[in-house]
């Protein structure tokens, strides 16, 4: 059983300075195995990206599409 | 001057003083002359660029990185000849080029005031990319290099954060335009001495417009042009008002625009992210 799971953490660049921006972490059997970070600076985004992978049961495999894709997907 | 020098065409008469959509009258309003150090090395060299910031500005997008002067009616109005004046002060300084920032509104006083003194230096226009071909046509000759902008690809973006639905294309056939004055870029003693650059602001939550523009300049321009990426965006303006906007922009989202400048091989110059600090805004000083 996989689980997509949302966490906060802070970011710092020297000019940007801290940011609070949020990571996406996927979970099997209660173990983490792979962590993508600084996905979205948006929350509530990120939350929605979530439940959309635990939705539709990603594979682990396409995460880094799915998060490339997500970065490019900005509806204005 | 019923004016229509930009594509708003706003045809309000503007007086010496009295402005029209770009909000300053026909004189010259000066935010800041000095040579700048943190243009483009090509552009910057050793000696600085001789920067001229006119007030104003006929594009004014929300998040304007200068809306102080763009926006906020700082400055002092001079007259043509008092710029031709500003003109000798900096070459004597020892700047490299003459850089004329956000012109589009004065390009009829800008051509006055080489009348009375042009400099033996390059003459730089650096704009919004929101330009009229047949006002840049006047600059057929004059400008050695061009600067402009390419903000967006994507006309939905352009109009909700700079109200002009026909961004691209607009700013496309002005590129068209001075390319054609000015041709590919002459570079002499590591300093652009002429040539076009295209400048593109990352913009937090839009990197697929990013990616749009830098795939039209491939398309369109490829090695005929050079393109400066940068990544200095700050929230500032009317910022506050577009949640999507009202931050900087994250290291992921700026990778990602780099990683495409250097899969389609451009030419030019990729900032590092220390820029985007508001410490990049020079200090807006003229008159005071």
């Amino acid at each position: 059983m996989k689980e997509y799971r949302l966490f906060a953490q802070s970011m710092y660049d020297r000019a940007v300075g801290h940011y609070e921006t949020f990571g996406v972490s996927v979970f099997e059997d209660g173990v983490m195995i792979r962590i993508v970070r600084d996905v979205s600076p948006d929350r509530k985004r990120v939350e929605a990206l979530v439940s959309e992978f635990n939705r539709e049961h990603l594979e682990p495999v396409h995460l880094d599409q799915a998060i490339e894709d997500f970065l490019l997907d900005y509806d204005c | 001057m019923l004016c229509d020098l930009c594509p708003r065409e706003c045809h309000i008469e503007r007086t010496e003083r009295q402005g029209g959509y770009c909000g300053v009258g026909t004189l010259p309003k000066i935010a800041r002359i000095a040579p700048h150090y943190d243009e483009e090395p090509i552009l910057s060299g050793t000696g600085g660029a001789g920067t001229v910031f006119f007030s104003g500005c006929s594009l004014r997008c929300v998040y304007c990185q200068n809306h102080e002067i763009s926006a906020d009616d700082f400055g002092t109005y001079i007259t043509p000849y008092q710029l031709s004046e500003e003109y000798r002060r900096l070459e004597a300084m020892g700047v490299h080029n003459i850089e004329f920032v956000t012109p589009t509104h004065y390009i009829d006083a800008i051509l006055e005031s080489l009348c009375y003194y042009r400099p033996k230096l390059p003459l730089v226009y650096n704009s919004s990319g929101y330009e009229k071909v047949e006002s840049l046509k006047k600059l057929d000759g004059v400008i050695d290099i061009y600067l402009p902008d390419f903000k967006y690809s994507n006309n939905t973006l352009a109009h909700r954060l700079s109200a002009c639905a026909d961004y691209a294309e607009t700013a496309a056939a002005a590129i068209e335009e001075m390319l054609r004055q000015v041709g590919a870029p002459v570079m002499e003693d590591k300093l652009m001495k002429r040539g076009v650059m295209i400048r593109h602001l990352v913009l937090p939550s839009h990197v697929k417009n990013s990616i749009g523009v830098l795939e039209i300049i491939k398309e369109k321009w490829d090695s005929s042009v050079l393109v400066s990426l940068m990544s200095q965006y700050f929230p500032t303006g009317k910022a506050d008002q577009y949640p999507d906007i009202n931050r900087r922009i994250t290291l992921r989202e700026y990778q990602k625009v780099l990683d495409k400048l250097y899969e389609l091989e451009l030419d030019g110059f990729a900032q590092e992210l220390e820029s985007a600090d508001k410490k990049y805004v020079p200090k807006w000083n003229y008159g005071n």
